[in-house]
């Protein structure tokens, strides 16, 4: 019998597409019939997205000053025309 | 991309000092090999290679030489056997969590980001990669060299703890 430990188990799989056949069948059933196990889905959901929102676009100033100079002495070795 | 790369560095070095280190000296190889990089994988993924070979070779020197597959897997399962039955059914069900304020919403994410932090390095680093920075599978994988298997454990085992955490948030607000 396919349980709710079975699915809250296999949700990664689930939403990485990976079950087939009759794993995928009943994983499918399941959620569509137990409520508990949807509301985990849906508040994992709720993590993920949540961890989506703390992405930052930091850069450290240190290393824009050194991938800077490294493109300055790479220009200054480019030939000339 | 800097800041997945920190992420993916720390996995492999002890400090973020160290991570920052490698990162930079990644962008400096990047600059020089770019000539070299001929298309047969994303840039995102040539680059990220090119950081976990010096991170690993920097790990190795601090002593910490522990396969990144090994990571994070050693840990218990994501839900406490005790909220399932015998049987494999919810015996302490999720609950459900109230409406979101904006205010709510934003202690939700700190409570998230905390938990982040808190994450077994293994874990982080995937969760960072597939569920913030949005790289593929397949470029986790061949990045970090590790099968789809044992990626989806670190993926699950992560994601599971981000959800506990948020409920623990909640049920500590409901109190």
């Amino acid at each position: 019998m396919f349980t709710c430990r079975d699915a809250t188990s296999l949700l990664t799989e689930e939403t990485e597409r990976s079950l087939r056949g009759w794993l995928r069948a009943k994983m499918r059933f399941h959620l569509a019939i137990c409520s508990h196990c949807g509301a985990y889905r849906r508040q994992m959901n709720e993590a993920i997205g949540l961890a989506k929102e703390t992405r930052g676009s930091e850069v450290s100033s240190a290393v824009e000053d050194s991938a800077i100079a490294a493109f300055r002495r790479r220009g200054a070795d480019v030939p000339q025309e | 991309m800097h800041g997945p790369l920190t992420k993916l560095a720390l996995a492999f070095v002890g400090t973020k000092a160290a991570a920052e280190e490698v990162v930079q000296e990644t962008w400096l190889a990047v600059v020089v090999e770019l000539d070299l990089f001929e298309g047969r994988s994303s840039i995102r993924t040539w680059i990220g290679s090119i950081l976990v070979k010096r991170a690993k070779t920097r790990g190795v020197r601090e002593k910490r030489s522990v396969p990144f597959s090994a990571l994070g897997t050693e840990e218990a399962a994501p839900i406490e056997a005790a909220r399932f039955s015998a049987r494999g059914y919810w015996s302490d069900p999720p609950r459900r969590w109230d409406a979101e304020s904006l205010v709510l919403r934003k202690e939700a994410r700190q409570a998230i980001e905390r938990e982040l932090e808190a994450l077994p390095p293994a874990q982080r680093t995937i969760v960072a990669l597939r569920d913030i920075e949005e790289w593929t599978s397949e470029e986790v994988c061949n990045v970090l060299e590790i099968t789809e298997t044992n990626q989806r454990v670190l993926l699950h085992r992560g994601r599971a703890r981000l959800r506990a955490a948020l409920e623990r948030f909640h049920a500590e607000r409901a109190t």
